[in-house]
């Protein structure tokens, strides 16, 4: 297992180079200035000029590139401009509010689209397995940011009920809760579509093999049968889950913007829009980290439950 | 193992959840009411000197925490607010307007204790101004390099009196002076200035006791203000881009002031007996044509006609009325406005025509124009200029939409449609604070700004050169205006801009909210306001 960690790590290094690499370029060829949120049209072409060599912007790219992954590698994120603080602080706090929020939300996204697939699966061409397919292609269909819209009009507009903004996390548990719930509504109904389709098929896919015939004709009841069913079907969740939090914990813009949730998708929408390159590069390195450990953990995870994927690996 | 998982992610969540919990909470509001506001900006203006954000961050943050050698009058909403004293509590000039002696108000104290005088004063000049200076800002002096365009040099003549020499005679100082703000010494010189945002101190009617950069600031009255308590006890701020999202946070009670909502619920909220606040003030879209080149240099019928074939009130409908048609640069009522000229009606069939006599047919004239996707103060982007390019159609000219991020449409006017990149673009969104602070006119109607580079659309005309010039040199306020006036009236014959849209300035209130007033300015007065305690 340890060997299986140590690979797939290593295998990690080129993959955010890369990945490093690509945004550091993109954001060096979008039209407009980093300098433009910060000077004025009164200057003189010297004195502007001079802002960009105090950041660096007069710099060939490659150098550029190189000063910043030099200080990434030693753990200096660098400092924000145009927020005048440092990448690591802006980071830190937008990454734990969006951990919390995505946390919440695949844990209840996974749930609900675990356990509305499996009834699905177990039960076909019932009417519950019906509904869950309607359930699961709305979510799939309705975007993320109508359905928050129209949540935040009722339940925080209309009813009065929940909070229409604000991550509130030090606000009391209750708060932090109540705050939680629209945006968990909204952002994790597509986790849960997802989750919910994937372990239908699979569980309909395990159900059909002959091993599941032999455990019947053996004699195991009807719960036992379907705990192997389960066991031998969870694989592909599990890599669709570990895609979908890697997802959720990346942040999403139009739900953060929405519910004024202050965390990575929001940090990095508004850090494009100032052409904030520090902040751009290393939230993408943070969420890329992110991305690939969680994928160590869900093969690592899958290859401790299903012996022929330990296997394959090792 | 699911359910082992699903139990070890709770307990983790409630573990950071209570970890949350523990830190420290604002008490209750000092009596005058707590005023919790949505901004339109995508941030917690930072409350640095001066402020992010744009003229957001002067209105909510600048204005509060800090005061500038003058302020503008915006408790009144008959006139255009100008400058009055504030931490000067009275200035002389010399004759030829070159040397500006300030008296400094006695007994004054920044928020930490620290006592306001002369030596804060050339503290914070140097910081902005000085490279050699310890506590040089390099970047907080590049945001305020407008305020300091004709300063020449500064010095302490005692403790309470400072003298300013300009470069050249200019009786706009006083306007200014009332952006550049004073932080207290001791506070940048303890913390620097990269920290210094998360220890604001200023001489300000509000102190700041909270600030979480991306959520939430809050001011707090300062009982020790010079002019005297104000009556409001706490204000809140929080940004909000989305429009929607203001108006919940409006309806369903946690915000008393709303930042231009959406245009459409401008009549459900009135039913719902909330405040609606408009009026003029020095605010319009007035897009400029690139001056440089073809099809627009020396072209005057052709501006001229794109000026005519604009249908100024029905793009006024569309926006439901919250903005309205542009006859000149600035608004009617604001002391730059010219009466000598007429400005273009909506005629197409004189649009048409020009079009001929500038040498196009129905059909032959494609153009391009450049126009940000949103950014505050920039109205209604996306709708206007749909009906713009249908407007343009109807004469025969085809207009190519080029939809850029607000930073990028920013750079262009620093960069000038000379530069490569943007050559191509004919004409270029603009929403100035048309006519707010005089010396704002500068960047845009000199031929050439006053760091030197050439005017960004390529805008040359010798007699808004000498109008202008001869307006900043007059210490006869009327005088000013008559100048400012001619230049409006060289401006409006020549078609410089497409003079388009004025904004009405919408923003909604709590009917708890009372003592607001609307002024003609981006800034508001908040010393007044009280907020009906539930």
């Amino acid at each position: 297992m340890l060997r299986v960690a140590v690979l797939r790590i290593s295998m990690a290094v080129p993959i955010l180079f890369g990945v490093s690499v690509i945004v550091f370029l993109l954001m060096n060829v979008l039209p407009g200035s980093a300098e433009a949120s910060l000077v004025s049209d009164d200057m003189s072409a010297a004195e502007r000029q001079a802002i960009r060599d105090e950041l660096g912007l007069n710099d060939p790219l490659p150098l550029r590139y190189l000063h910043w992954l030099g200080d990434a590698l030693q753990g200096n994120l660098g400092y924000s401009a145009q927020r005048r603080r440092d990448v690591s602080d802006l980071l830190m706090q937008a990454w734990g509010n969006t951990a919390v929020l995505a946390l919440v939300s695949a844990v209840f996204g996974i749930s609900l689209g675990l356990w509305l697939g499996y009834v699905a699966g177990t039960r076909r061409g019932t009417l519950i397995d019906r509904l869950t397919g309607v359930l699961s292609l709305s979510g799939l269909s309705i975007p993320s940011f109508f359905l928050a819209i129209i949540l935040l009009a009722v339940f925080a507009g209309w009813l009065r009920l929940l909070p229409s903004g604000g991550a509130n996390l030090d606000s009391g548990l209750l708060m932090a809760l109540r705050s939680l719930v629209l945006p968990v509504l909204s952002g994790s109904l597509i986790t849960m579509a997802i989750t919910a389709r994937v372990t239908r098929a699979s569980i309909v896919d395990v159900a059909g093999a002959d091993f599941v015939e032999t455990l019947r004709a053996k004699g195991l009841s009807e719960w036992e049968v379907r705990r192997h069913i389960l066991r031998n079907a969870i694989s592909p969740v599990l890599t669709t889950s570990g895609v979908q939090i890697g997802a959720l914990l990346g942040g999403s813009v139009l739900v953060e913007t929405i519910f004024r949730w202050p965390g990575m998708g929001l940090l990095v929408f508004t850090a494009i829009s100032a052409r904030d390159l520090l902040v751009v590069q290393g939230a993408t390195l943070v969420i890329a980290v992110t991305f690939v450990l969680l994928n160590l953990v869900v093969d690592l995870l899958q290859a401790w439950i299903d012996p022929r994927v330990r296997g394959a690996v090792s | 193992m699911g359910l082992r998982l699903k139990h070890a992610l709770l307990a983790l969540l409630l573990v950071v959840l209570a970890g949350c919990t523990s830190a420290a909470a604002s008490g209750p509001p000092p009596t005058g009411g707590e005023l919790r506001i949505a901004m339109s900006a995508g941030n917690i203006p930072f409350p640095s000197t001066p402020p992010n954000e744009g003229y957001e961050g002067y209105r909510f943050v600048g204005n509060n925490i800090y005061d500038g050698l003058t302020r503008l009058n915006l408790d009144q909403s008959t006139t255009l607010p100008t400058p009055q004293p504030s931490l000067a509590e009275s200035w002389t000039t010399s004759k030829d307007l070159t040397t500006w002696t300030f008296k400094l108000r006695q007994g004054v104290h920044f928020h930490d204790g620290t006592a306001f005088d002369a030596d804060a004063v050339i503290f914070q000049f140097d910081r902005l101004r000085t490279k050699t200076s310890p506590y040089y800002d390099s970047k907080s002096a590049a945001s305020a390099a407008a305020a300091f365009r004709y300063f020449k040099s500064w010095r302490k003549v005692d403790a309470r009196t400072v003298q300013i020499t300009t470069t050249q005679p200019y009786a706009w100082l006083v306007w200014d002076l009332a952006g550049i703000f004073f932080p207290s010494p001791a506070v940048v010189k303890k913390y620097g200035n990269d920290n210094y945002n998360q220890h604001a101190s200023g001489t300000g009617p509000f102190r700041m006791t909270k600030y979480v950069d991306g959520e939430e600031m809050e001011l707090t009255r300062n009982d020790n203000y010079w002019g005297g308590r104000v009556k409001l006890g706490r204000i809140v701020l929080y940004p909000q881009p989305e429009p929607a999202s203001r108006l919940s946070m409006l309806q369903s009670g946690e915000v008393d002031w709303a930042e231009v909502p959406s245009p459409d619920s401008v009549q459900q909220l009135r039913n719902e007996h909330y405040q609606i606040e408009m009026g003029k003030y020095p605010h319009g879209i007035m897009p400029r044509f690139n001056l440089f080149r073809t099809p627009f240099k020396d072209n005057l019928k052709l501006r001229q006609a794109l000026n005519y074939a604009l249908d100024r009130q029905g793009t006024a409908a569309l926006l439901n009325n919250v903005g309205y048609p542009a006859t000149e640069y600035v608004y009617d009522g604001n002391p730059s406005y010219t009466k000598a000229t007429q400005g273009y009606s909506y005629d197409v069939a004189k649009a048409k025509q020009l079009l001929a006599e500038a040498g196009y047919q129905p059909g032959q004239l494609t153009i391009t124009m450049a126009y940000p996707t949103g950014g505050s103060g920039n109205m209604y982007p996306d709708t206007m200029m749909q009906k713009l390019q249908a407007d343009f159609a109807a004469i025969g000219v085809h207009t190519n939409l080029r939809p850029l991020e607000w930073n990028t449409i920013i750079s262009i006017g620093l960069d000038g449609l000379n530069a490569k990149q943007w050559s191509d673009i004919d004409i270029l969104w603009a929403s100035p604070a048309a006519g707010m602070i005089p010396t704002g006119y500068s960047a845009t109607f000199f031929c050439n700004r006053p760091g030197g580079l050439p005017n960004a659309a390529g805008l040359c005309d010798p007699k808004i050169d000498a109008a202008l010039t001869a307006a900043s040199q007059q210490s006869d306020v009327a005088s000013q205006y008559r100048y400012l006036q001619q230049m409006m009236d060289v401006a409006l014959k020549n078609a410089y801009f497409l003079f388009w849209m004025h904004d009405l300035n919408l923003r909604v209130l709590s009917p708890k909210v009372h003592g607001y007033v609307q002024p003609q300015s981006w800034w508001v007065d908040f010393t007044q306001i009280t907020v009906e305690e539930d």
